[in-house]
């Protein structure tokens, strides 16, 4: 395994790590990490490294980079907003690996603010084979609020049972006063990003699953408030035809920024098992 | 302030490629150092990160070539967390320090040793043998169990916080700390971490040491002070900067006081 440093992007103000197997299984497709909110391309603890590392295990070259204005990564000349920049960014990585590398195919894996760059880039570029997005936009349904209740009450200590009563009967005062109801929304507590309109989402990512492309998405156990239960995504979609036909996964014992190094190996574990369904997506090896 | 360019580069033996980055004045200061920034362990890393590329990338423009670099088994450089061993960081401070001499052809080298960083420095200042080194610690870890102790109590609350109902398969943290693997060899020496006979490990040396008296290690660096050698300082830079905390929190990436304290203490030794 190799890694080389990479500086890339219309300005020259993008820096990254390509890191390349022994053994390179598909000379084709390459996996695509980046930021999650403010931490430098690294990941949270060392993440992306370690993704990298993994990947290559399975013959699989992957690049991690900083976006525009983060971590090693300056602000080009003509920066656009945030959103519109980190997709921009993201295809610069992709053209950067087709005309270095000859790589023509990309997995993209995104957590957090990350995981909606994802989303965007691969509705917006058809070389994005693979979208892996975690705690990345979800939708509550009629039950997401019971199963919080009801996992808190049957894990609940009698003085987190009080706790939990009185911030009830503040909820139901603040509600008779007037507020808004919990929409859901990006999948941490300090940005706040509201959903696309239901109806685009579900559009969007139906032509996501009908272009091949290996959709993953998985929630973890941080944030009960926005995804209490396992099949909440599939219900929230139920009746559309993409939900059937993308990867869905809630892991509980997964946390949003990996701080034990146990839960990291689960999601590495994920990560490797979705390589395969990349490769599929991808087709046969060009 | 004058351009400077920004290189990454893999630098080392093959068998120990660290990751760095040469921040490179187009011209450097008549009768410069070069400095090198020996970083902390593990978040406190992460949390440094930003600060430190700022702080590198004004030095450059005034002059001061710089290399940033990350520990085997620490950021970007290869190797896997559980690699973690100060001894060999502070090899990896020496293959730095040989790095910047030969990409800038200048014989004076400050290392700018920070937190748990800062002990590593310690550790290559004992056995080098240059007279062109000096150095500077910033908040460095002057009592290893007591930063043990710190980092294992963060973890543990951290954990708490991690998730919304914490499952029961997650086992109790062995080796590990805030997401970084602690091995035994690890901790054991940063146990032995102490601000004890600094002064004799620094005789010789231009050193200059930055702290903050709020905080334990301040206050413990603080008593030591007295016994410092008379051409070695000490600046008080005091930046509220949580070093354990998220970088995802709400809190300063970039402290003013930090990045000036830096500078002035970096920019003493051109």
């Amino acid at each position: 395994m190799t890694s080389r440093p990479v500086v890339f992007g219309p300005d020259g103000n993008l820096v990254g790590v390509v890191t390349e197997p022994e053994r390179v299984a598909r000379r084709d497709i390459a996996f695509i990490m980046f930021n999650s909110g403010v931490l430098p391309r690294l990941g949270p603890h060392r993440m992306n490294v370690k993704m990298a590392h993994r990947l290559a295990g399975h013959g699989m070259v992957s690049l991690r980079f900083d976006l525009s204005g983060f971590g090693d990564s300056r602000v080009p000349g003509r920066a656009l907003d945030f959103r519109l920049q980190a997709v921009a960014d993201l295809r610069a990585a992709m053209d950067m690996l087709e005309e270095t590398f000859g790589i023509r195919r990309f997995a993209l894996v995104g957590v957090c603010s990350g995981a909606l760059s994802v989303y965007t880039a691969a509705v917006e570029d058809k070389r994005v084979v693979g979208a892996l997005m975690f705690d990345g936009y979800c939708y509550l349904t009629r039950w997401t609020r019971w199963a919080k209740y009801w996992k808190r009450a049957r894990s609940a200590t009698l003085s987190e049972w009080v706790t939990l009563v009185r911030s009830r009967i503040a909820r139901m005062r603040r509600a008779v006063v007037g507020g808004p109801a919990t929409q859901g929304g990006i999948m941490s507590p300090d940005v706040v990003a509201p959903n696309p309109p239901k109806a685009m989402f579900a559009s969007e990512m139906q032509g996501l699953v009908d272009r091949g492309v290996a959709v993953f998405v998985v929630f973890s156990g941080s944030f009960i408030d926005f995804y209490s239960y396992a099949n909440q995504f599939r219900d929230a979609f139920a009746g559309y035809d993409f939900v059937r036909r993308i990867r869905c996964e809630y892991r509980s014992d997964i946390d949003h920024t990996f701080v034990m190094r146990e839960t990291q190996v689960k999601m590495l574990d994920l990560v490797s098992s979705w390589v395969p369904e990349v490769e599929r997506a991808a087709g046969p090896a060009a | 302030m004058a351009d400077a360019t920004f290189e990454p580069i893999y630098f080392g033996p093959a068998n120990r490629r660290l990751y760095g980055v040469l921040h490179l004045p187009a011209h450097a200061a008549a009768g410069a150092h070069a400095a090198i920034v020996c970083g902390p362990f593990g978040r406190e890393a992460i949390r440094a990160h930003r600060l430190l590329r700022v702080v590198a990338d004004r030095l450059a423009r005034q002059g001061v070539p710089v290399l940033r670099f990350d520990y085997y088994g620490a950021g970007e450089s290869e190797g896997l967390d559980d690699d973690a061993d100060l001894e060999g960081w502070s090899g990896d401070i020496d293959m730095a320090d040989r790095e910047v001499r030969r990409r800038t052809g200048l014989d004076r080298v400050v290392w700018l040793g920070i937190r748990l960083g800062a002990a590593a420095v310690a550790r290559a200042l004992a056995r080098s043998t240059s007279a062109g080194v000096g150095a500077v610690f910033w908040d460095p870890v002057c009592d290893g169990n007591a930063y043990l102790e710190s980092l294992q109590l963060r973890h543990a609350q951290s954990v708490d916080k991690a998730f919304s109902i914490r499952p029961r398969s997650i086992a109790p943290a062995q080796g590990e700390a805030l997401g970084y693997a602690l091995p035994g060899t690890f901790a054991n020496q940063i146990r032995q971490v102490s601000i004890d006979g600094i002064a004799e490990l620094l005789a010789g040396r231009r050193v200059r040491v930055l702290y903050d008296p709020t905080t334990d290690d301040g206050r413990r660096l603080a008593g030591q002070l007295g016994g410092l050698p008379a051409w070695s300082q000490a600046a008080v830079v005091e930046h509220d900067m949580d070093w354990l905390s998220s970088a995802a929190e709400n809190v300063a990436l970039v402290p003013a006081p930090a990045v000036s304290g830096l500078m002035k203490a970096l920019g003493e030794f051109q």
